[in-house]
């Protein structure tokens, strides 16, 4: 076996991408053991607009959203990527799944979400494949993605089901007013402004 | 160094090669990703994924989700994209049933629609190459530069072969 510096540098890069390699397996296999107990709410405050479009409807929804995702923070996590889904089905679909809102948020602090007037970001929209939207059951789930800094993905879900249905006749979207859930009646809601089209919790720093 | 010398070095040489080539095939078999293992490439998916990162794919046997992050490729594209999904139609009948995807990156402000070829609305589920996993960050930095500046894969593999030729023993 030669000394040259040939084969310490081998032996030398050899033995750190191993000792690296077996870090990262303990890094990810620590993701096992932690516990997490997210708390959430969310309710259907109601619709601002039901629209017939061009070959599909389109419908505007409010919802009120808190999602305590502070216990999902490990070490090892480097970001959550929370979306929320809303879910129907119709006699052509069997499932559609469409995120209406989402944010990243990169560390503990920013994990507590309260969004009490909670819409569609550009460009999520909530339209059916058709004509179907009217009278519709749908479902709310908030997915959390849990990015790790080091190893496996992973996705928990909280569903919220049977907050509707959406209304059973078409109205223009007014900004700011919502039909509320079963009843005729509109009831004002702030309407949040561009804050809410802004990722509150991605910044650059 | 005579002939038996060279042979040997080549036979090495080959055993390298052909171990790294069994193992990539197995991840294929294992994963069902006909590319289990890629490189980001843009900058689309920050701050989760930047430039250099590595993704381990796995083509998951449920129907995809809306909030997954896949690796998909249209027809007419060379290098594969990395985004998540944000729209999941799936048909009442059929067996499996068709899905309608649609995709948009994370730091992207559109979705990718624009990305799909001219007059495609949305992706199925054969244009999905696997369903990310699992992730290593930096290591595939090795592989942009090597991207950006073609003279240092090919001084790489100069300096490899000399090593090679050079080494006494096998």
């Amino acid at each position: 076996m030669s000394h040259s510096w040939l084969s310490r540098a081998n032996a030398l890069a050899t033995f750190a991408g191993t000792v690296l390699a077996v870090v990262c397996l303990a890094v990810t296999a620590t993701d096992y053991f932690h516990k997490s107990q997210p708390v959430l709410s969310c309710e259907f405050v109601g619709t601002e607009g039901l629209q017939k479009e061009f070959g599909h409807d389109r419908a505007h929804v409010v919802l009120n959203l808190t999602a305590d995702l502070r216990s999902e923070f490990s070490w090892n996590t480097k970001q959550l990527f929370v979306f929320v889904d809303f879910e129907f089905a119709t006699r052509k679909n069997a499932r559609n799944q469409m995120v209406m809102w989402s944010a990243n948020v990169l560390d503990k602090e920013h994990a507590l979400i309260r969004v009490p007037t909670l819409r569609a970001q550009y460009p999520y929209a909530l339209t059916d494949q058709g004509f179907g939207l009217r009278d519709r059951e749908f479902n709310i789930t908030v997915g959390w993605n849990v990015m790790p800094r080091v190893g496996a993905l992973f996705t928990r879900r909280r569903t919220f089901a049977g907050l509707g249905p959406l209304p059973d006749e078409y109205f223009q979207p007014t900004a700011g007013r919502v039909r509320r859930p079963g009843s005729d009646e509109f009831v004002e809601v702030p309407t949040g402004g561009a804050e809410e089209d802004a990722d509150p919790y991605y910044t650059d720093a | 160094m005579n002939k038996r010398q060279l042979l040997l070095q080549g036979v090495n040489l080959g055993m390298i090669i052909t171990s790294a080539l069994m193992i990539w095939k197995s991840m294929v078999l294992a994963t069902g990703s006909e590319s289990p293992m890629v490189v980001v490439l843009s900058g689309s998916m920050e701050p989760g994924f930047y430039r250099g990162d590595i993704l381990f794919l796995y083509q998951p046997k449920t129907p995809a989700q809306t909030g997954d992050i896949i690796v998909f490729n249209t027809d007419d594209r060379e290098i594969p994209i990395v985004h998540r999904i944000i729209k999941v139609h799936e048909r009442a009948e059929g067996s499996p049933p068709r899905l309608d995807i649609l995709t948009k990156g994370d730091s992207n402000w559109p979705d990718d629609r624009s990305l799909y070829p001219r007059g495609q609305l949305w992706l199925n589920t054969g244009h999905i190459m696997g369903k990310v996993v699992g992730f290593l960050p930096h290591i595939g930095r090795v592989t942009n530069i090597m991207n950006d500046y073609p003279w240092f894969k090919y001084a790489l593999i100069a300096a490899l072969g000399v090593v090679v030729v050079t080494s006494k023993e096998g």
